[in-house]
């Protein structure tokens, strides 16, 4: 396991469940954010409060002000690889993230966007796997895969203090 | 974003474009010299990557070219595999695949009129500020392409990289009361997709008329998607499989994406919505057909702004002929055509939202891949849009108050095509380039 994980807690007030999305695409380290979900369906996890999304818009199709949400994405720059970082929305540090999806809606823009349309909670978690391999099409690294397991883990509690 | 010298103005990332691009416009003495569609993302080498492995495996490792339009890129593989086969599929399923390319064209156009292209027509640097702006509008927007995506998961499994399509059919069909809930759905759709069309048909585009050679499919029975002849504007018409006879592709030293040129000119041409619709415009659905008449739109229009306007039409087909398949669907045939392998070269070409997408497959007796190729609409419109943005920087020089100006106009110009630099890989870098 990456020993310079951060270790927040994941608690989130009473309420309906949170939405987990998981940002990503087949390529390598990439796959981070589907991969949590993945695992988080594995270990039995609630269909209906997962989603698995290859762009950020996408988020706004299920998303809402009521419903608390939990982003979970690779991210590159935030330590080694497979670090866990986790970031709480709005925050300075992801609306001035450079751009970093592929239809140039970046998951900071998106949540402006949907800020502005107010059709976003208030408050949102972002978690963030450093990655290391980004190839076309091929398998996300070890410090990764292992990093998503503890993610899901982690989260795999939120809907309990829910 | 633009990097700005004497003699070169380089805006090095696209922004509201899909993938990795940048252009590079360099002039002399005052005057447009060169532009160059810069495209750095690196060549993925699906078609390498497929030979040896089954041609069932074709359709789910081709939709991950592509993180925006895996529909095209699965719809081109199979029909192409299905045509080396020798064999074709049932009406029920050719209508079940248009469903799923219809979804594919109203996320795909949703998307880009609403937040990538519709700003640039308000001089605001995203759909953010546009969303400020006009709220109700870039709300209904993301509805319309909500909508698109349910589609996909109804049909296609899921909306990112549909699972369900096969070489043959679809591995299930969706139950009649999967595709019916969706019907209130898409009605609304119709009409906000006509709204939305009427709001892109009032904005102010600028005075640029080309001589292009717009090339599309074209069916004499529908508007094409799927199937047709490959048509263009200055007369040809020719079965997918001739290709090859009438296109080639070329290599440039400052793109990772072959150029393409027609065979008999040497030039490039033009592919997309503005193609579509004005090459098959009486094929349109009666609302879009209607509407485009209402709004004045030309016969035979040549500014590629008005992009925006035929992806509305064509956002309004989608979505009429969505609610016609979705009202009839009543399952009643097989999921799948069987077939045996056998040794074969197919062709197919289907329309991407961005235009044509032509791949053909060449399989052995025991049905594995023995060469693949794909060629996708943007690396075919590369040619064409550095050709649009010499000739519009060269029109707008006198006037333009600087290369700033410039650099943003090249990028507005840039956008209408909706190039989609081939991608799906998250992370965008951003390369400044210092020019001397």
């Amino acid at each position: 396991m990456n020993g310079n994980t951060e270790r927040a807690e994941t608690k989130v007030a009473l309420g309906p469940p949170p939405l987990i999305v998981g940002l990503g695409s087949h390529h390598g380290d990439d796959r981070a954010g589907w991969m949590v979900i993945e695992q988080l369906e594995a270990i039995g996890h609630p269909a209906e409060f997962l989603l698995r999304i290859a762009h950020s818009v996408d988020l706004l199709d299920r998303a809402s002000p009521g419903q608390p949400l939990i982003v979970c994405d690779a991210c590159q720059g935030s330590g080694t690889a497979g670090r866990i970082t986790r970031w709480l929305w709005p925050s300075d540090q992801i609306v001035t993230l450079r751009h970093c999806g592929t239809h140039d809606l970046s998951l900071g823009e998106v949540l402006q966007l949907g800020r502005t349309l107010n059709c976003l909670p208030e408050r949102i978690e972002i978690w963030g796997i450093e990655g290391i391999n980004w190839s076309s099409a091929s398998e996300p690294s070890q410090a990764v895969k292992q990093s998503v397991v503890e993610l899901a883990q982690r989260l795999s509690g939120v809907e309990r203090h829910a | 974003m633009a990097a700005v010298n004497s003699e070169t103005i380089t805006v090095p990332i696209l922004t509201r474009v899909e993938g990795e691009g940048g252009v590079t416009i360099r002039t002399r003495q005052g005057a447009i010299e060169e532009v160059q569609l810069n495209i750095f993302e690196p060549p993925r080498l699906f078609e390498a990557l497929l030979r040896g492995r089954p041609l069932e495996d074709v359709p789910d490792i081709t939709a991950r070219i592509c993180g925006i339009c895996p529909v095209a890129y699965q719809m081109s593989s199979v029909h192409a595999l299905e045509s080396a086969l020798g064999f074709h599929v049932t009406p029920e399923i050719r209508r079940l695949r248009r469903l799923l390319y219809c979804g594919e064209w109203i996320e795909s156009h949703g998307l880009h009129v609403h937040l990538l292209h519709a700003p640039d027509f308000f001089g605001v640097a995203s759909g953010i500020e546009l969303a400020r702006q006009f709220p109700k509008e870039v709300q209904r927007g993301l509805q319309l392409k909500k909508f698109g995506n349910r589609l996909l998961e109804a049909l296609g499994g899921r909306a990112i990289h549909p699972v369900n399509v096969t070489v043959g059919g679809f591995h299930r069909l969706p139950r009649r009361e999967e595709l019916a809930r969706l019907i209130p759905d898409f009605e609304w759709g119709l009409q906000a997709a006509i709204d939305a069309t009427r709001w892109f048909a009032g904005f102010t585009f600028p005075d640029f008329q080309q001589q292009y050679d717009f090339v599309a499919l074209s069916h004499p029975d529908e508007y094409a998607m799927n199937e047709g002849d490959i048509v263009s504007s200055t007369g040809m018409m020719i079965s997918v499989d001739q290709y090859d006879h009438h296109f080639k592709e070329h290599h440039v030293a400052h793109s990772t994406a072959l150029h393409s040129v027609r065979r008999e000119t040497n030039l490039p041409y033009f592919l997309g919505p503005l193609a579509r619709v004005n090459l098959n415009r009486d094929q349109l659905s009666p609302s879009a057909k209607r509407l485009a008449d209402e709004l004045k739109f030309p016969a035979d229009c040549h500014n590629p702004f008005q992009n925006i306007v035929a992806r509305g039409l064509e956002l309004v087909h989608a979505y009429e002929e969505s609610l016609s398949i979705l009202k009839d669907y009543h399952p009643s045939g097989t999921a799948r055509v069987e077939y045996q392998p056998a040794k074969g070269s197919g062709f197919a070409a289907t329309e991407a939202p961005r235009g044509l997408l032509f791949h053909h497959y060449t399989i052995d007796d025991d049905g594995k891949i023995v060469s693949a190729r794909i060629i996708p609409p943007t690396s075919q419109n590369q040619g064409q849009i550095e050709r649009d943005v010499t000739d519009y920087l060269t029109q707008r020089l006198p006037a333009a108050s600087g290369r700033e100006q410039l650099a943003t106009d090249a990028e507005r110009l840039v956008r209408t095509y909706d190039p989609c630099i081939s991608c799906s890989t998250h992370f965008l870098k951003v390369r400044w380039e210092e020019v001397s």
